[in-house]
């Protein structure tokens, strides 16, 4: 195959992959970087970037979902960098807050939401980037493992000890209550 | 052989052990957020880990279910538009390093007058090779054979000669009809080496032809996958708009007379064709079967799909 053709290829399967995976992306990145608008416009990026690197991507030996997850990695990173000042949680804003039967149980939602950002917060940079490409990008563990570049036994070990750091941090806190006056 | 002191098999044996709970917690995690799996399930296929795992899952459930959020559908319709594009700017752009893609580039940015010199020259460089035998020699050949690429080349220099969407439409839909013809030789002869790549030019050109066919209008399966839908549920995007029937849009009748011949054209194509290929694909050799099988979806899911599709937008235009 000409690399003309490859790159048509290319081209073609990342059309594909976006109608399959533009929400895994955008969950992913909501998460770290905590802000769903900002996210849903940094998905679209990703597929933006890679078109632009198609011809280099030919030459890798991963596969092109692992290689847009690293892609949404490397912009999580700059988007941090750039807003490490100012920056924001509004997971809230967006998600099923509706889902809420009163505004108490609204409350205590958004106490849960916060403080489970800040259990994956004090997680380590390699754990956290498991964990979120596990949970929200909802990739194998296999597939993290060519993502972040390393064994997969070694993120089996990362997944575990970040659960554990996980479970361990959100016992400590006390659970979240309110008060209903009258 | 020296047997190893005990304390180091001690912390082997904890090494295995802790190897194992991971793979298990891994299987557990991908039955329970990925699969749709019960907690209580996994516990039960895994008794002799249920009192760590289950905190764990616990954890990893309810932090899925919290932080979870379905991006709208605005806002991926915005960045599929923009994709598009970024995928319309870069086939130009790579084929304005050809002589033929220079020219094209060039006549865009000449008057009306200038362009048709440049198009001339475009046709005579079309006309200095359809007037030898090469070329007509070159229109049954397969994939297989020397002459194939001119055939593909001439196949391009005919998109760079015509203008109008809809010519293009037609175009693309003579092209996947011939990719379909070849499949089908290559299939009778027992030759399934290029079937892949074939299947994928296929699935270009009647992409190509539903990007062509309704101009500013372009239309998505929602249920697009690998496998051979049932059912079609496009949803039709105009700019940054996103809509499902009743679209409430008047076709010109040219457009509609167009459509309605394009839908035709594909319809027959599909009917004759598909047929014959899926017969030829039977012979296919084990170790092809996969390619096969793919080629097989592919043709079901993108006719069906455009001739749906068509029909649709004829129905609600006309």
């Amino acid at each position: 195959m000409s690399e003309a053709d490859q790159v048509k290829q290319g081209a073609a399967a990342l059309a594909d992959l976006f109608e399959s995976d533009y929400e895994r992306i955008a969950r992913y990145i909501a998460v770290r970087i905590g802000n769903t608008g900002h996210a849903e416009e940094l998905a679209g990026d990703v597929f933006v970037r890679a078109l632009e690197r198609i011809d280099s991507y030919q030459w890798r030996d991963v596969p092109m979902q692992a290689w847009l997850f690293r892609i949404a990695h490397n912009l999580v990173v700059d988007y941090l960098r750039k807003n490490s000042r100012r920056k924001t949680t509004t997971l809230d804003e967006a998600l099923d807050i509706a889902s809420a039967d009163s505004p108490e149980n609204e409350t205590l939602l958004t106490l849960q939401r916060e403080e489970i950002m800040a259990a994956m917060e004090s997680l380590t940079p390699a754990q956290r980037e498991v964990v979120t490409l596990r949970f929200f990008g909802e990739l194998t563990s296999k597939e993290v493992a060519s993502v972040v570049n390393r064994s997969h036994g070694a993120v089996r070990e990362l997944q575990s000890s970040a659960m554990k750091a996980l479970r361990k941090t959100l016992n400590a806190q006390p659970a979240p209550s309110i008060e209903v006056e009258g | 052989m020296p047997s190893l002191p005990r304390a180091s098999r001690w912390k082997d044996n904890v090494n295995i052990e802790r190897g194992k709970f991971e793979q298990v917690l891994d299987a557990c995690l991908d039955q329970v957020l990925h699969k749709g799996s019960s907690l209580e399930l996994c516990l039960e296929q895994y008794p002799e880990h249920a009192a760590e795992l289950e905190p764990l899952l616990r954890v990893a459930m309810e932090s899925k279910q919290q932080l979870d959020f379905k991006p709208s559908l605005q806002a991926k319709a915005k960045a599929r538009t923009a994709l598009h594009q970024a995928i319309q700017d870069h086939e130009a752009n790579r084929y304005s390093s050809t002589l033929l893609g220079y020219l094209r580039k060039l006549s865009t940015s000449l008057s009306a007058r200038h362009r048709w010199a440049v198009s001339a020259t475009a046709g005579m460089i079309l006309l200095a090779f359809t007037g030898t035998g090469l070329v007509t020699a070159s229109n049954n050949s397969t994939p297989d054979q020397h002459l194939y690429p001119v055939k593909r080349a001439m196949e391009q220099t005919q998109v760079f000669l015509t203008r109008d969407d809809q010519s293009r439409a037609d175009l693309y839909a003579k092209f996947a009809e011939r990719r379909l013809a070849e499949l089908e030789v290559l299939g009778a002869r027992g030759n399934m080496e290029h079937v892949s790549q074939l299947t994928q030019d296929l699935d270009y050109s009647l992409k190509q032809v539903r990007f062509f066919a309704i101009p500013g209008v372009r239309v998505f399966y929602l249920d697009e996958g690998t496998h051979v839908p049932t059912e079609f549920r496009p949803i039709f995007i105009h700019g940054s708009e996103l809509r499902q029937p009743p679209l409430n849009f008047r076709l010109d009748p040219k457009v509609l007379r167009n459509l309605e011949r394009l839908h035709a054209k594909l319809q027959r194509d599909f009917n004759h064709r598909a047929p014959v290929l899926y017969q030829a694909f039977q012979n296919a050799p084990p170790s092809v079967q996969t390619e096969v099988v793919k080629a097989q979806q592919i043709t079901e899911r993108e006719y069906r799909g455009l001739i749906y599709t068509i029909k649709l937008v004829m129905e609600e235009g006309s």
